[in-house]
């Protein structure tokens, strides 16, 4: 077990939600008490487990981590000394070698195939493993670089800090994507560890592991019946796998955000928020500002406002929109449903700003508010067969089914066969529903339990995950990614 | 507890600069153990032999044993293909059946099933009251059994379809019992499984389908497992391991062209599936009986026919 333990196992990569991580981690934590009150060891001693922790993850690719740390940090170094054409020169060449990572792995393959389609070609494909948390860390790298070309931060003052800031274990595989203009002023101060922060971590490991392992994988055994052949199953149980997946992909995400920023907080450290009660978005604009913020806020930062932003014109913003959703798309995966799903988000934000340009004043009444987050989340929810669908072929049926196949009587059936999906998705709409206002009115209650008993909360918690999750832990849906 | 006791204090008196500015090491230490000290025990207690129950229910380990026993047993299967393939190979003449002038044709696709046991070749040619009994599957195979009955001289005695059922309506249920105690079966297909092959809830299936062996031991049956167009997460090694030793039926490694719905075989697919089934019951199976080729197919059902639905009757 030991010896498991200190190696890469392909088959088994550290999660967050492998009970082992869990464990090491608690041993971590005993260890860093030792040394939190000392800046360089400190810093040290996070590097160290969070390089260990990559390795646990994505076995040899730390080679590849950290050569791209490295060239990062000297070019940042030469960019900021450097002005004119010679700057720009360099921020192209240090883009180029970031990318090239990403590039490689990820896209290399998509681009051979379509290649072969179009020009009738035999490439051979590559056999290509993607390193975990790869799209992550490239766009982390790239705003650090764009961050430090423009001067709105100096390069980091040293490598250890550098190295700290990209390696930093809570977000290293699926994000939050951290700015280093708000993660580099941290390490020099971090958060003072109090009782309130100790509870606020400790709440959050614990609700992101119930997210994911008690909902999102539930929900997902049942996306994935439906997904191996849609068309097999009525309208309804299509329908109701679109919700599933909507949900499952939320409390995914949402539950490893939740505990990436737990882990960081007890460290000391704040990563951003990644998610804002998003399915209670009235309109897809707001809906973007409340999904994903750190990618939405990186795709704005980095290719909507260098593109020109609003400032060149109705038909060049509407372009520009559209473009970035591309993007963000195609950072999703390589593959043409990806491009469709960020090209669909995108035409939507193009007609919902085309909107409220003619209606500027949004309704306060309580009918449209509900009206907009049926109809916000319904969208969403469709174009999420996509993402969810095995090919384009997949998808479509599934959506055809949904719209010419369904009928009361499904739900019926589905209700006396499938009941606990039935409560679960009952559930999920509640908590996903409930406003931000209620769900802290309760967490405020929770934080009164005293500090002894937060041990047995986290054991009541462990073991109830036991008692209903599967005994195949699904991978975190944007560990893909 | 002076642990906490001085974690507290540090945390809510604010009466110095060095507690304003530095982190809570007991606080940090707590957090530490929050985490080992319950996953400490949770492991414990995974690699002991114990079993804990509160109120009734049995707490879950971290998988240890359903690991261990998922590793025994894809290596007993590996083993075991690799005997039936060498044994395959050098036995395949044996196995083509030969038909006799009154006899349809045999479907080659069932090959594979041979040397998989050896249970003597005690075949029971006389005529049985045949009960057939499942879920939807069993509503297509119902039509080509009817063939093989009159084919061979028996009677189906009924045809019982009980679709969207699951191990549990068949386990639980006296339905079962009732209607073996009204038609009297000398042999029984039992064909279920295609609405769990996603159930990973193995252990309680296993449960049901032990239940339902004892049910109906004492008759002669074949277990018949689902038509697998999708893998399955183990219910059919569930099956197996339940049912008597040669009376499973493992549908799965069939190729069965799908029909039009994508979830149930075609009819062409019905009748390879049968035509295999009746060449493993009649080599293979532990309860050995008569089921030569039809000659003519498609033949009218005269046999009575129950048809139920879990949704709306779930038996229990």
């Amino acid at each position: 077990m030991f010896q498991d333990l200190f190696t890469y196992n392909t088959k088994e990569p550290w999660f967050f939600t492998e009970y082992s991580f869990l464990l090491v981690f608690g041993i971590f934590l005993l260890l860093y008490a030792l040394v939190v009150n000392n800046k360089q060891w400190k810093k040290i001693y996070i590097i160290l487990f969070s390089l260990f922790f990559y390795y646990k993850s994505s076995g040899p690719f730390i080679g590849l981590f950290a050569l791209m740390i490295l060239s990062d940090y000297i070019f940042a170094h030469f960019i900021y000394k450097k002005e004119g054409r010679a700057k720009k020169l360099l921020l192209f060449l240090s883009l180029l070698y970031s990318l090239s990572f990403l590039l490689y792995f990820k896209y290399s393959n998509f681009f051979i195939s379509n290649f072969n389609s179009i020009l009738g070609t035999e490439f051979e494909l590559n056999n290509l493993f993607l390193p975990i948390g790869i799209s992550f860390y490239t766009f982390q790298s790239i705003s650090y670089l764009m961050d430090v070309y423009r001067k709105e931060i100096p390069p980091a003052k040293n490598f250890t800090d550098y190295v700290f800031y990209m390696t930093f274990f809570p977000h290293l595989v699926a994000g939050p994507i951290v700015r280093a203009k708000d993660f580099l002023p941290q390490i020099e101060k971090p958060q003072i560890i109090r009782l309130s922060l100790y509870k606020e971590s400790l709440l959050r490991i614990i609700v992101g592991l119930l997210k994911k392992l008690f909902i999102a994988d539930y929900l997902g055994k049942y996306v994935e019946i439906i997904h191996q052949g849609p068309d097999g199953f009525t309208g309804g149980e299509n329908l109701l796998s679109m919700y599933a997946y909507s949900f499952q992909i939320y409390f995914d995400f949402s539950g490893y955000s939740d505990i990436a920023i737990g882990i960081a907080l007890l460290l000391g450290y704040r990563l951003k928020e990644n998610f804002d009660n998003p399915y209670g978005a009235r309109n897809i604009t707001s809906f973007w500002r409340k999904w994903h913020i750190s990618l939405s806020l990186w795709l704005r930062d980095y290719i909507y406002i260098p593109l020109g932003g609003n400032r060149k014109g109705v038909f060049n913003t509407y372009l520009f929109l559209f473009i970035t959703m591309l993007v963000g798309g195609l950072w999703h995966g390589a593959d043409w449903r990806f491009v469709f799903w960020g090209m669909a988000h995108g035409i939507a934000l193009i007609l919902h700003k085309g909107w409220t340009h003619f209606f500027p004043k949004q309704s306060e009444k309580w009918y449209y508010k509900i009206l907009g987050i049926i109809i916000t989340f319904h969208f969403v929810g469709i174009l999420w067969i996509f993402f969810r669908a095995t090919s384009f072929e997949s998808a479509f049926l599934s959506i055809n089914q949904i719209f010419t196949a369904t009928s009361w009587i499904d739900f019926q059936g589905f209700w006396m066969t499938r009941p606990e999906v039935m409560y679960l998705l009952a559930f999920s709409s509640i908590i996903v529903f409930t406003s931000q206002k209620w769900k802290q009115k309760i967490i405020d209650k929770i934080y009164l339990i005293p500090t002894f008993f937060w041990i047995i909360l986290i054991a009541i918690a462990l073991q109830i995950i036991l008692q209903f999750k599967d005994d195949v832990v699904e991978p975190f849906i944007y560990f893909q990614f | 507890m002076i642990l906490l006791w001085s974690m507290e204090k540090e945390n809510n008196t604010v009466s110095g600069e060095k507690n304003e500015n530095s982190n809570s090491k007991g606080l940090i230490f707590w957090a530490g153990l929050s985490f080992v000290i319950p996953l400490t025990l949770i492991y414990f207690y995974s690699y002991s032999q114990h079993k804990i129950s509160i109120s009734g229910i049995e707490l879950k380990k971290i998988f240890l044993e359903e690991k261990q026993e998922k590793r025994a047993i894809l290596s007993a299967s590996t083993q075991q293909s690799e005997e039936q393939s060498s044994l395959l190979h050098s036995s395949k003449l044996d196995t083509i059946f030969d038909p006799s002038p009154e006899q349809g044709e045999r479907n080659l696709n069932d090959i594979e099933y041979t040397k998989t046991w050896n249970f003597g070749s005690n075949l029971d040619t006389t005529a049985q009251r045949i009960l057939l009994m499942g879920d939807s599957e069993c509503g297509g195979l119902c039509y080509q059994l009817n063939d093989y009955c009159q084919q061979n001289g028996h009677k189906l005695v009924l045809s019982f379809v009980w679709n969207s059922a699951s191990i549990y309506n068949f386990a639980y249920s006296d339905t079962v019992n009732k209607i073996i105690e009204e038609f009297k079966p000398t042999y029984v297909f039992l064909v279920v499984g295609l609405n769990e092959l996603y159930s990973k809830d193995i252990a309680n299936r296993t449960s049901a389908a032990k239940l339902m062996a004892e049910k109906l031991s004492g008759i002669p049956y074949t277990w018949v497992g689902p038509a697998n167009f999708m893998k399955d997460y183990g219910i059919n090694n569930a099956f197996k391991l339940s049912a008597q030793e040669g009376t499973f039926y493992p549908t799965l490694n069939l190729t069965i062209p799908k029909g039009g719905d994508k979830r149930h075989p075609s009819q062409e697919g019905y009748k390879i599936w049968m035509d295999s089934l009746a060449v493993w019951v009649e080599t293979k199976a532990k309860y050995k009986i008569k089921l030569a080729p039809p000659v003519k197919r498609n033949r009218h059902y005269r046999s009575r026919l129950i048809n139920l639905n879990a949704a709306e009757y779930r038996g229990y």
